[in-house]
């Protein structure tokens, strides 16, 4: 692991956190949209493990979130701490009582029915009570009040909040009730009789006395009854994680660290606690790793440096194996590793669609180098990995053989990857069995015709599976958003951008049930919302909204077909005005004439955002307009049919000057700054064209992959006005044309020009704006037409300004 | 060692910076969970000049668990407070949301109750101190004058938070009661209603949205500080709140990230290695690097936001211009800590001060 890659080494870095609620941003957070995390939209594919990995779970290199960790996934230390219990109380006591006792009852019932001394009679079904109500078992009965008194001063600050009802200083009303606990502990463990009281007592010593920051106690009391780290003893490996706290606050940070790899290797329930402690800067670790006492406590500590560092760890793993090549965390290992190359390699790929925050710097150039760089680094592991495999035999030579194939196929080697999975043979381990039909889907995808009946059938036989595993393994979803996403851009590549939006659309429902799990259920829509049309508003072009209505409407849907419609999506008329906008921008008014004629004007009025945003007069320039009407009925067929007539009227040779003026109005209210924008876009935002230059055609909204035809168009058109300024021009130009309309043509097409220029040019914090100078148009408009009524409507100051400036 | 303990850690005595009956009208916000002043911290109270913190003692937050608002991070209180002080309490504006009536009585009663628990805490360390040879450390705490009430809240819950303001007027008939005002609260009264105290706390900052890529410094400037002071009066005396504090916006693939708290502009820019400056405090990296239990790579973009000197200045000129401010209005910095401290160097926060009294 290179040392310098450390940030904590630079003077700049520092860490993130939550902010102070008083640097509370919601009024802001609420308004805009809602921001996934690198976990949501990372791609993930490789699942697989080998042997119980569930208590390595939080290490995962996509985690699950806090607020839903289980310490001890699998109860394997509630059950060894059980089974110690039932070693003292006897066979009579099940194992399900001592657990539902230990785990499952509060201090707060054990102690109402201790007090009116009922312990009998409201546990009299459980077989460990009765074994403890027996006065041979009364030292045992008492430690377990005790425990559950020590127990009943932690839960105070459960999920961060307090309680009303205990003093404000609740840490200090806890170390009271500690301070009382840790007296009678001291107390009890000096004339504790046997080893499993007097271990038991040691830790809760160990504990309290760490807690109330008496670390010498806390020390001592290890020191004296834990002398040998025994790992396979429940109580010394608690008490362990207390003592190496100790030694930590006591600034014997090395020693500490040794200890933390000891907790950590030898229980499920202390794994992440001692693992958040463990020091990883280099004095701290190097100095731990010579307290170890041989090869695999020194690979345990390798593995805690390397668990949960986010940047490549290859060197680190072969550290490990060099020490211990049977290591039971690597395959974990290597699956993180794996993961990680999943999301620097795909991610980005599928996904980012972001433009940089400066014009300056170009995202695409970072792209590319960190693509060579990560395609470098997937040699050298894949090297690694096939030298492993090379040493190992069984289910370990089979995992690793499976790392192999999906590191090919990460690198287009889907020839070298199909030979590693035909190699893999037969398998017992369902985890591997499963992730081999993941390849198996994902390379098929990527190797043979995804548009071929026999693709589809496999695939969807695959994600069928998939999805029923999600229902009990969330993780799955993960799997099927990146599987889906991935086969939606092999259809893209094959320019069926209907199949392609709808598995896109449909792999984001996957992507957003990962995510339920965490965060909750999301609402679901039946109504027209954007996202429904997001895919194709920026992908698709007239013939294949032709083809996604088609495949919607179909009614013998083969299996495929039934799999990616299956989702929440727009009516058919939604996605008819998205076929007419786009034959509008392509400026094909015939084919947007025919399409939008096939729905109804109703649909305009109860739709999605229509009846709100296309309210005004398309042909009376909003930028001209002093009063406002949002009462104006507009028809999106009406209107296209009244530009095709002028259109009409305008290739006569002369006497177009009405006909020109009214097309340039029109068109100037298509765009971003007339009325009528949304003929255009499906959303207006004075941020969306932010720093857009005119010679940039992509928009914040656009993706980068937006063929370059259909950004210009939306460009010239809806940011720089050039189709309004083509007919006013032509209106000027017109020998037939009046003054008014002359003068009327001249001061457009000073709008046309002057509002892009503000747009690009002007930024919210500057002191004063760059000087604008009139071009031609104005000057004659103020030279030639001082007489028409345009000119005295319209005349103003801020016009003065730009004709006396040279 | 800060510089700020290279700077004053030679100092042994026990500062107190004015109190009692001097105006407090230079203050500082102080936001820590653990409120444990150092030596330094105080030599900052005693060379800017500031004679006043507004200490933050709980916040409150609804608990989906308990379906009732709860009480979080209640204030560890490890030192007396060395000057005067206002109690403030943060209660999300979720509280006001769900919680009824008769729940919000019982919320104030449960504020007031902790508010003094805190307090009492506060009396016990002062006690000490007193006992010390500090004679005014019992008389800071017992005569605090105002309590501070901090809530972001919207038109949809201003009748009860305004209900929760007055049971506080019931709970506290000896105290002023002083309640956060947001820039659009101050602006579109109208729409958000005055809140029934004595004076409000202007927050002038965290005027814009940092995750979005277009903005420039969500924190603020004397640009945009003038758009929402579009009236000078306010039905209450104001009290003002300045950011001191600076962060780090990144960008991972373009897309937002998080936060770096503490960001630096000027130790970005020392920091060549691993930053390449590509526009106004904007910059990419040129090195892969983990921050955290993240690893960013080449390209990605850090937004540095933070406020020049210059820039607090024309703020605060801005605000004595257009807004009716009283001679004993205060001025608050947020927050109090080294870092930010650092940043502006303590003559340059004297200076702030200044100028807001001038």
């Amino acid at each position: 692991m290179s040392t310098d890659m450390e940030w904590k080494k630079s003077a700049v870095f520092t860490r993130f956190s939550i902010v102070s609620f008083f640097l509370s941003i919601s009024l802001y957070a609420m308004a805009c949209v809602e921001m996934e995390t690198p976990d949501t939209y990372r791609m993930m594919l490789f699942q697989a493990r080998t042997g119980n990995s569930s208590a390595l779970q939080i290490f995962n290199y996509t985690p699950a979130m806090y607020a839903g960790y289980r310490p001890d996934p699998d109860g394997a230390d509630r059950v060894r701490n059980a089974k110690e219990w039932q070693a003292v109380t006897g066979s009579d006591a099940v194992l399900e009582d001592i657990l539902a006792i230990q785990y499952e009852t509060t201090p707060d019932s054990i102690f109402a029915a201790y007090k009116k001394g009922k312990l009998n009679s409201v546990f009299e079904d459980n077989s460990f009570m009765q074994a403890l109500a027996k006065s041979p078992a009364k030292a045992l009965l008492e430690y377990l009040l005790f425990s559950k008194q020590v127990e009943a001063t932690e839960t105070a600050l459960l999920n961060g909040f307090e309680s009303w009802n205990r003093d404000a200083d609740e840490v200090a009303v806890e170390q009271k009730a500690k301070q009382a606990l840790f007296l009678v502990a001291k107390k009890r463990l000096s004339s504790a009789k046997g080893i499993f009281m007097r271990k038991r007592y040691a830790y809760q010593l160990c504990r309290l006395a760490y807690q109330l920051k008496n670390y010498a106690v806390a020390i001592k009391t290890y020191e004296s009854y834990f002398k040998k780290f025994d790992g396979d003893d429940l109580m010394t490996v608690w008490s362990a994680l207390f003592y190496a706290q100790s030694l930590d606050a006591t600034k014997k940070g090395a020693k500490a660290n040794y200890f933390y790899s000891l907790v950590f290797d030898h229980c499920d329930s202390k794994k992440l606690r001692s693992h958040q402690l463990f020091h990883t800067d280099d004095k701290t670790f190097f100095a731990g790793l010579k307290l170890t006492k041989n090869v695999h406590e020194k690979a345990v500590m390798w593995v805690m440096h390397c668990i949960n560092y986010p940047a490549p760890a290859l060197n680190d793993l072969k550290t490990i194996v060099g020490l211990e090549s049977k290591s039971t965390y690597l395959p974990f290992l290597i699956a993180r590793e794996i993961n990680k190359l999943e999301d620097w390699i795909c991610t980005p790929g599928f996904t980012s669609n972001m433009p940089s925050l400066s014009p300056q710097w170009d995202l695409s150039v970072a792209r590319t180098h960190n693509l060579a760089v990560d395609k470098t680094y997937l040699q050298k592991f894949k090297a690694f990995l096939q030298k492993e495999r090379a040493q190992e035999r069984g289910e370990m030579e089979q995992y690793l053989t499976l790392c192999l194939a999906h590191t090919c196929f990460l690198d287009d080697q889907s020839k070298e990857g199909l030979a590693y999975l035909n190699d893999m043979g037969l398998t017992e381990n369902s985890s591997i069995e499963m992730q081999k039909n993941i390849e198996k889907a994902w390379v098929s995808a990527k190797v043979s015709d995804v548009t071929s009946d026999n693709f589809k059938d496999q695939f969807v036989v695959y994600c069928r599976k998939l999805q029923r595993l999600a229902k009990s393994d969330n993780a799955m979803n993960k799997t099927l958003y990146t599987l889906l996403r991935c086969v939606a851009r092999e259809y893209e590549t094959k320019g069926d951008f209907a199949t392609a939006g709808l598995l896109a659309m449909k792999s984001d429902q996957f992507k957003q049930r990962y995510d339920t799990a965490f965060y909750g259920n999301r609402p679901v829509t039946l109504k027209d919302t954007y996202d429904k049309i997001a895919y194709f508003d920026l992908n698709a072009g007239v013939g294949d909204i032709d083809h996604l209505i088609q495949l919607i409407m179909k009614r013998d849907k083969s299996e495929f077909e039934d799999f990616i419609c299956d989702q929440h999506l727009g009516s058919l008329n939604f996605y008819r005005d998205l076929q007419g906008t786009i034959a509008f921008r392509n400026n094909d008014l015939k084919t947007a004439a025919r399409i939008f004629k096939s729905i109804s004007p109703d649909f305009w009025r109860s739709h999605y955002g229509y009846a709100q945003c296309l309210n005004e007069d398309p042909f009376q320039p909003k930028v001209l307009t002093k009063k406002r009407n949002f009462k104006y009925h507009f028809d999106k067929s009406r209107f296209v049919r009244q530009l095709i007539d002028l259109q009409d009227k305008a290739k006569r040779k002369s006497g177009v000057a009405e006909a020109c003026l009214m097309l340039g109005n029109a068109y100037f209210n298509c765009s971003y700054w007339g009325n009528s924008w949304m003929m255009v876009k499906y959303g207006w935002s004075g941020g969306e064209g932010y720093r857009m230059h005119t010679s940039d055609a992509l928009g914040y909204s656009l993706p980068l992959q937006l063929p370059t035809v259909k950004a210009v168009l939306i460009s010239n058109n809806y940011y720089n006005c050039k189709l309004a300024a083509h007919y006013y021009r032509q209106a000027l130009d017109d020998p037939k044309a009046s003054n008014e309309q002359r003068a009327f043509a001249c001061l457009m097409l000073h709008e046309c020009h002057y509002s892009p220029w503000l747009f690009d040019t002007a930024d919210w914090n500057m002191e004063k704006l760059p000087a604008y100078s009139a071009q031609p148009e104005l000057r004659e408009f103020y030279a030639k037409y001082t007489d028409t009524k345009t000119y005295h409507d319209y005349r103003c100051p801020l016009l003065d300004a730009f004709i006396t400036r040279k | 060692m800060t510089r700020l303990q290279t700077l004053f850690g030679g100092l042994s005595l026990v500062l107190l910076v004015s109190c009692g009956n001097e105006a407090t009208r230079h203050s500082f916000c102080y936001w820590q969970r653990n409120f444990n002043m150092t030596k330094a911290e105080q030599s900052v109270l005693q060379t800017t000049g500031a004679n006043h913190l507004y200490i933050r003692y709980f916040d409150v937050d609804w608990s989906e668990a308990h379906q009732e608002p709860k009480p979080v991070a209640t204030l560890i209180a490890s030192t007396a407070p060395p000057c005067n002080f206002t109690p403030s309490v943060f209660i999300t504006n979720k509280v006001f949301e769900r919680a009824t009536p008769v729940a919000i009585d019982s919320l104030a009663a449960r504020v007031a109750r902790r508010v003094e628990m805190v307090n009492r805490r506060f009396l016990e360390l002062a006690v000490c101190d007193s006992v010390a040879g500090n004679k005014q450390a019992t008389a800071i705490v017992r005569n605090w004058t105002e309590i501070l009430f901090d809530c972001d809240w919207t038109a949809a819950t201003r009748d009860r938070y305004f209900y929760f303001l007055r049971k506080m007027e019931q709970l506290f008939p000896k105290k002023e009661r002083s309640a956060t005002l947001r820039l659009w609260q101050f602006k579109h009264r109208d729409v958000s209603g005055v809140p029934p105290v004595s004076r409000c706390l202007l927050m002038c900052y965290n005027l814009s949205d940092p995750k979005k890529a277009m903005t420039e410094n969500s924190i603020g400037s004397a640009r945009e500080l003038e758009s929402y002071l579009t009236r000078s009066d306010y039905p209450h005396h104001l009290d003002i709140a300045l950011p001191v504090f600076g962060w780090g916006v990144v960008f991972l693939h373009g897309r937002w990230l998080g936060l770096l708290p503490d960001a630096d502009l000027s130790r970005f820019r020392k920091d060549k290695l691993h930053c390449k400056e590509i526009g106004t405090n904007l910059f990419v990296l040129v090195k892969d690097t983990v921050i955290g239990t993240h690893y960013l790579r080449y390209g990605d973009e850090i937004r540095i936001e933070q406020i020049s000197a210059t820039e607090l200045q024309k703020m605060i000129e801005l605000i004595k211009k257009q807004v009716s401010l009283r001679h004993s209005s205060r001025l608050t910095l947020f927050s109090l800590d080294t870092q930010n401290v650092n940043r502006y160097g303590m003559e340059e926060i004297g200076r702030f001060y200044t100028l807001f009294d001038r």
